[in-house]
This record gives C-alpha cells, structure tokens and sequence, in this order.
C-alpha cells in the first residue's frame, strides 16, 4: 500500500472508503461462519464428528435452513437502515455525509425498498406488521421531504395524512388483538400492535440538527453490533438434519429405538448422530424401520390473535400449505413400534 | 507510486527519500513554506486585492422556486393508493357478505349459556338410549350431539341431555328424570326431514343420517315385503312419524306409541302384529333382543334423512344456530382427518349390522352438506 499522508479528518474519505469495500469483502463471509459455527455447534464441539458432518450435511441444505430461518432480517436490516438514513439525510444534509447509513439510505434504489416491503408483508409474524406499516409510511413522507419542495399541501398529506390514515386503519383492525393481549396480560405484544399506528406522523421529517446523529447513526452501530449476535442465536437453534427413530435389532433379538439425526445411508450402515452429539453406526442388517420425527414445537410466546390471526403467524404460513402434526410415533418417544 | 496531489511541495524531510519540486507553478507558501514563499505570497496577495473591488454585499439565498414536478405526485398518489388499499381491502373482509362464525355464535346467544340443554331420545339402544342403573347415555345420535357441542365450545360434562317425547320434538320441550317439562336448544332424536315439517316452521340442520324405513315382528311372523303384506294387521308405530303415514295409506291398522318401547312391549305381549319404523331404530331392538324378533326390509325407495332441530320459526338466533350445527357437520362431512361422525357411526351402526343382515339400517356414510355460508377470513381456516 502507498504511505501516503494526507491532510483531512480523523479518517479521510479516501481512507473510509477503503474500510466499505473491505467490510463488503467481509460480508459474504458472515454467511459462511454461521454455517460452520452450526456445524461445530451440532458436533457439540467434537471435531472429528463435525469434519464427518462436514462430509456428509450437504451445503444446499444448510443454505436452506439458513435461508428459511432468517430471510425476514433481510427486510428488516434494509427498511431500517433506509428509515434511520433518511431521517439523517434530512435532518442534518450538511452532517450526513460522514454517516455510512445516511450514504447507504441515499444510495438506496427504490426497487429495493419496495422488494423489501414486499418480503416482509410475507415473512413478518402478525405483530411486527404494525412495525412494517410505520416504516412503510416512515419511507414514503422522508423519500418526500428528502427529493421534493413541493407546495404545503402535497407535503402535509404525505407528511402527516397518509402516516394519520394509514395508523388508523392498521389500529383498527389490530385493536381486537390489543384488547385481548391486554386482557392476557402480555403488554408486549399489545405494544407491538398498538404503537407503530402511533408513531407514524413522528418518523416522517427531520429531528432537530444537533440530535440527528445521536438518535440514527449510533442506534443503528449498535444494531449492526448486536445484530450478528441475534442472527447467530437463532440460526444456532434452527434444524439442519432431520430429526428421525430408528427401530434396531438382530433378527429374533429384542428391538430398541435409536433417536438422532440421520447423517447418512451408505451400502453398509446408517450413520445416526445421537443426542448427546455421539455418532452411532447401525448395521442396514438391523435397522428393522425408521421414521421421520417432528421437529419439538417450540411453544408460542403469545396466545393473543388478531380477528382469527395468531399474532405469531406469517402471511407466508396461511398461504402455504401445512401438514399438521398427529399423533406421535411410538419410535419418536424411544419405544419399539410394536413392544414384545 | 507517489500521488502528491495539489498540496504543497514537500519539504526535504524524513518522510520522502527524494523530495520533488515542480516547475513553471507560482509559489503557494502553506504552514511548511519558508519564510521566502510566504513573504512573496503576501506581497502578492496585496497587489491582487488593490486591484480588485471590495466584494459585493452578501445576498440572502432565496429557495428555488417551486415548479411542477410529477414525481411528488407519483410519490402522493402512491401514498393514497396505500391507505386506499388497505381501507378497501378491510371494508371487503369485514364489512357486508356472510356472518363470520364468531359473530353467529353472538347472534345465537351460544356464549351466553352455561351448559347445552339436548333433547333426545332415551328408549332406542343403538340411536339413543339412557341406562338407568349406570346412568349413562349412549347411542349414534349422542355421539353427533357431543359433536355438535363440542363445535359449539361445551365441553362433555356441560352437555345435558333430556328425553324428548315424538310429538314434543317440534315444540322442543323435554322432561328431565323428575319429569319436570324443560326446554332445550336443539333436537336430536331421529328426527326425519320432511317438507311437512319444514313447512310447519320447524328449522332442520342438513341431513345427519340416511335411513329408511322397515318392520320388526316377532320371528315367527310370515315375510313382510312391503306395507300391503300387513294390510288388515295391527301394526304399531310411533305417533307423528313419517312411517305412520304410508301405513294408513296401505290400510294397516295403526296403533300410535309415543315411544317405541310402549311398541315393542305390545308386539312382545302379541298385541300387535309389527312395528314399523326407522331401520336404524329397530336395528337396536333386534340387536337386543337377538332371535326373538325378525327385522324385515321393505321395498321402498324413499329415504329418512334425521336432520338436528334447532327451534321454531324465523328468529335470527334460531337461523343462527342452524348455520353453525352446519358447520360442524359440513366440518365432519369435508374434513378427511375429522372421523367423529365415522366413530359414531362404527361405535354404534355398525356394530348392528350383523345381528340384523340383510336388512339395511342406514347408509354408512355422512350424508353430503353444502358448504354453509359463512365468512372466512383468509387466514382462518375453520370451513375446509
């Protein structure tokens, strides 16, 4: 690299630059760690089992779970960041410029935005629509104040009626859920509900100068800080193998219940990570069935539905199909299919 | 390699090894100048400014004026498009069109009671039949009324079941143990659907069970084909029932029962000759009484459909709760996975067939329900 000095800020633009295109570099890998991390995380830190996963868990598979679990962050990192920007960019337009996400908000194409309202409409769990709503009208009254000096009537009602309008509408047809998650006494999910349609009017126009920066830029550092913490977690949680049973015995002989995750077939042994993270080979000889087991449901957080919805529920989840889940294999619990 | 740039010339120091002087420039002294450049920069910094004018006043920047723009009128129009759809699309899903479930079940009043009051019947061992050394109740018919409750949200010990009488079906008015007349919100006891009752007010369900009629006698009685083979014989039937009508129409003398077990106690004390009815009434009785009695087939093609009485007359409550007994059996009739209509069946139905081959008691499948009209938000799925 050239030692060059130059003259300029604590970081000259030339020099800040070069830090974006080296956390661009970085981004993609982000991916690729967590998958790894869930590996090592699946072996329960045993490397010779997790460089067999490695082996064996196919990436495609991988790269689905990763994608099904969070592909509604996307959405979520993209809206913000054009909301917190936006509000930088017209707030302090002098300022902003040192702000990676006021930049990014500016460079932001509208197919983008519109992409990513589009994607969370379908993967955003009932409560965080509300929250959706108020970043769609955030977007639209910035993009206003941001590009347009048009006459006052124009601006009030993008600024002020459509956020008003639309606030009312969205309350309206939440307010069942409020009252019932009042009711149950979970004022989270009440407030998940009731206070987007509220706020929507206040995100729509600058905040005094001198706060601009201090109320955007760093709340989303700290996002962007916190961020990969919360993604990991989750994404460590989600399945990558499926869950199965595996009745074995000799023939003749008592028959007992393998539970694990079913690594791979070959034409000698069915290989079987067991709970505790040990890996079992099973003779083919043995394996008298096998079957898929469910995933163990993780229990709702909220009971509260809205007209019907369950707050926790996706547009995604009604549109598509569902298989409910039955009556409980016997060979899921460790039993035989068939005792004696 | 090096990119100076336009800042001053760098000084021979220690941060470049060959220091570089460009040519044919003026000399810019900066902070680094010597003293040299800087005294000639002064002098002519002061030659420039003795031949210029002082600089003009400062004129406050006015704002561009506004001019048309149609892009903040997509934007506007986008915002309006917003709120309209979302108002539109709310006015579709809840305002006009069909009741949703929810707001028939406040129309029916369903919340506001405590338990089910059911009418049925409690003398036909297989349809509905109350035991009264173990006081339990059973039958086909309880089977679908703990269905329809459980739909309706009463669980099995709220559900009170009351004997009803033929002729008080319509009226539906029970007597409880002590005899204590009570009224009940709906009937079920193998009460058939005819336009006849329908045009006396009476609000059916859709079909539960298709049935159709037949005779018992004892077994030593001759074949019974038809009505005519016992024209001129006593024959008993159940009064207000659909069998009593194409008796008399065959010139059989008909003896009227409230119940059919006052029937069956003359046909087994030989004071009549048979007993016609519901095949899938008789069904029991034959079950019960094995070799003594022999069910007879009749070669008719009409067919008893039980139906759920739900009240009298046009009461929007009434209409109310027809619409959701529908549901329910529309549910058990649509759902593949919701068999409480075959268990009923098998429990109670089937387990006849064999005492009483070959005479038919019922068709063994749920008679086919049209989809009620109901409204069903989009996520919702409580029709299938």
């Amino acid at each position: 690299m050239t030692d060059i000095f130059v003259k300029g800020g604590a970081i000259p633009p030339r020099r800040r630059r070069a830090q974006l295109n080296w956390l661009l570099t970085a981004l993609p890998a982000f991916p690729l760690v967590l998958l790894v991390l869930r590996l090592w995380y699946l072996s329960r830190q045993d490397l010779p089992t997790m460089l067999m996963l490695v082996q064996y868990v196919s990436p495609l598979g991988m790269i689905s779970a990763l994608f099904i679990t969070l592909i509604w962050t996307v959405p979520a990192v993209i809206l913000v960041l054009r909301v917190l920007g936006g509000i930088l960019l017209v707030s302090a337009p002098d300022d902003a410029g040192r702000s990676l996400v006021a930049v990014t908000a500016l460079r932001m194409p509208d197919w983008v935005v519109l992409l990513a309202v589009m994607l969370a409409g379908f993967t955003w769990q009932l409560r965080l629509l509300p929250a959706l709503g108020l970043l769609v009208v955030a977007v639209l009254g910035l993009t206003a104040v941001q590009r347009f000096r048009a006459e006052r009537w124009l601006m009030l009602w993008i600024t002020v009626g459509v956020p008003v309008l639309f606030g009312a509408l969205v309350l309206v047809f939440v307010w069942p859920g409020i009252v019932a998650a009042l009711r149950a006494g979970e004022t989270s999910t009440a407030l998940l509900l009731g206070a987007p349609p509220l706020l929507g009017p206040l995100l729509t126009g600058p905040v005094p100068a001198w706060s601009a920066r201090l109320v955007t830029h760093w709340p989303a550092v700290g996002a962007a800080l916190v961020a990969p913490f919360v993604i990991g977690v989750v994404f460590l949680r989600a399945p990558v193998l499926p869950n199965s049973a595996v009745e074995v015995g000799t023939p003749g002989g008592p028959v007992h219940v393998v539970r694990g995750q079913l690594i791979t077939v070959d034409d000698t042994s069915n290989t079987v990570l067991e709970g505790g993270g040990e890996v079992t080979f099973i003779l083919n000889g043995e394996v008298r069935s096998k079957t898929l087991c469910p995933e163990p449901v993780h229990p709702p957080d909220s009971t509260v539905s809205v007209r019907g919805w369950p707050v926790e529920a996706s547009a995604l989840s009604w549109v598509a199909p569902t298989r409910p889940v039955t009556d409980v294999d016997p060979r899921c619990l460790g039993r035989p299919l068939s005792p004696g | 390699m090096a990119d100076l740039g336009s800042g001053p010339v760098a000084p021979a120091s220690g941060r470049l090894k060959w220091p570089l002087r460009r040519r044919g420039e003026p000399v810019v002294a900066g902070p680094e100048g010597t003293a040299e450049d800087i005294a000639v920069q002064d002098i002519a910094e002061l030659e420039a400014a003795d031949r210029q004018l002082p600089p003009p006043p400062p004129v406050p920047m006015a704002d561009p004026p506004q001019r048309f723009n149609l892009a903040i009128f997509r934007l506007v129009g986008l915002g309006l498009a917003l709120v309209l759809t979302l108002a539109l699309a709310m006015v579709k899903l809840f305002v006009g069109g069909p009741p949703s479930i929810a707001q028939l079940r406040v129309e029916a009043g369903v919340d506001g009671w405590s338990e089910l009051a059911i009418g049925v019947k409690d003398d036909q061992p297989g349809v509905a039949y109350y035991d009264k050394q173990s006081r339990i109740w059973s039958g086909f018919d309880i089977d679908i009324a703990y269905m329809v409750a459980e739909d309706l949200g009463f669980r099995r010990q709220e559900v009170k079941f009351y004997a009803i009488e033929s002729e008080d079906r319509a009226r539906m008015q029970a007597t409880d143990t002590s005899g204590n007349r009570v009224p009940v919100k709906m009937v079920i006891a193998s009460y058939s659907i005819t336009a006849d009752r329908k045009d006396k007010g009476v609000n059916f369900s859709d079909p539960y069970l298709y049935t159709e009629q037949s005779v018992l006698t004892l077994k030593d009685h001759p074949a019974v084909a038809t009505f005519r083979d016992l024209s001129g014989k006593k024959v008993c039937s159940l009064s207000t029932s659909t069998s009593a009508d194409a008796l008399s129409q065959a010139k059989v003398d008909v003896i009227s029962k409230n119940r059919v077990s006052d029937c069956l106690g003359l046909l087994r004390g030989h004071e009549v000759d048979a007993i016609s009815t519901d095949a899938a009434i008789l069904a029991g009785y034959k079950k019960m009484y094995g070799d003594e009695l022999r069910h007879w087939d009749l070669g008719l093609d009409s067919t008893e459909k039980w139906g759920i009485n739900v009240g009298l007359g046009d009461a929007p409550a009434t209409k109310a709760l027809q619409t959701l007994v529908d549901v329910t059996l529309y549910r058990s009739w649509k759902d593949p996975r919701d068999n409480r209509w075959e268990l009923a069946y098998q429990n109670n139905l089937q387990t006849e067939i064999a005492a009483n081959i070959p005479t038919p008691i019922a068709v063994a499948e749920q008679p086919p329900v049209s989809r009620p009209d109901v409204r069903q938000l989009p996520w919702e799925s409580d029709l299938p």
